[in-house]
């Protein structure tokens, strides 16, 4: 009887006018090939985050879809809710 | 043959019942049209999950360059239903470095906050606090901004007299409410 714990990166997803980044990782334990349990953990990040420690695959997604259009439009956001 | 439609024909009591087992889509995304006959976006139930999210604090002017939260004390539990999230949890900060100026306490969340009309998708959520100095007023609260991954914490006051939640090493924060995600 094995019993393995392994974390994978369960959703990346795209969304918004700012292309927020949302990242679930599972954790799912397996015993023999088949899954006992899977438990969520839930991640966002805005294009003026820093990616450097985050997936390979995560990093993939935010550098095609941060274009510096997209970061410059992000940061005039910013800028305009501190003025609210 | 594959099934595309069940009518109220082929279910005589109108129910449908599952002996032993989930309901589960063979597509992601799909949901259940509730209160209506037809197929419409606004009426469907369509995402539900629970889970943690790691809490990360930072100040918005960046004066405050660091802020730490105990290991023990940094977990919210979230529960997504639908559009709405709720979230919910005890942080604790262990140590910060730097001084507070004119910036306010940020704090991360586990789903982007909706862009709607009119700033519809803006909400706040409540929070108790230990160990925080108000700037100015009472009752500190969380906002949270359209389009945005964060949450601010402020502090109402009377008339223009609101102000900022300025955390000291070991203030607490007893956080709980919803919001609205894209």
């Amino acid at each position: 009887m094995a019993i393995n714990k392994e974390t994978q990166i369960g959703k990346i997803e795209v969304v918004g006018k700012y292309k927020s980044v949302q990242v679930r990782t599972d954790t799912v334990i397996i015993e023999d090939g088949n899954e006992l349990s899977r438990k969520y953990h839930r991640h966002a990040l805005s294009p003026d985050a820093d990616i450097s420690n985050e997936h390979a695959e995560v990093q993939a997604v935010c550098n095609a879809v941060w274009t510096d259009q997209v970061k410059a439009d992000y940061e005039a956001f910013k800028a305009e809710q501190q003025d609210i | 043959m594959a099934i595309d439609k069940i009518t109220s024909a082929a279910l005589a009591t109108g129910d449908i019942t599952f002996p032993n087992g989930n309901l589960i889509f063979g597509t992601a995304d799909k949901g259940v049209c509730l209160g209506v006959t037809t197929d419409t976006d606004a009426n469907t139930l369509d995402d539900y999950e629970e889970g943690l999210h790691t809490a990360a604090f930072s100040d918005t002017s960046g004066d405050v360059t660091s802020i730490a939260l105990n290991s023990s004390y940094n977990q919210l539990a979230y529960t997504k239903i639908g559009r709405l999230v709720h979230i919910s949890g005890t942080l604790v900060i262990s140590s910060y470095s730097g001084s507070w100026g004119s910036g306010v306490l940020r704090m991360t969340l586990p789903f982007t906050a909706a862009d709607l009309t009119d700033q519809a998708g803006k909400s706040t959520m409540s929070v108790g606090v230990y160990n925080v100095d108000f700037t100015a007023g009472t009752s500190p609260y969380m906002q949270v901004t359209e389009n945005s991954t964060n949450v601010d914490f402020y502090v109402s006051g009377d008339n223009n007299t609101g102000g900022k939640c300025q955390p000291q090493t070991s203030a607490q924060f007893y956080i709980g409410g919803c919001y609205i995600a894209a």
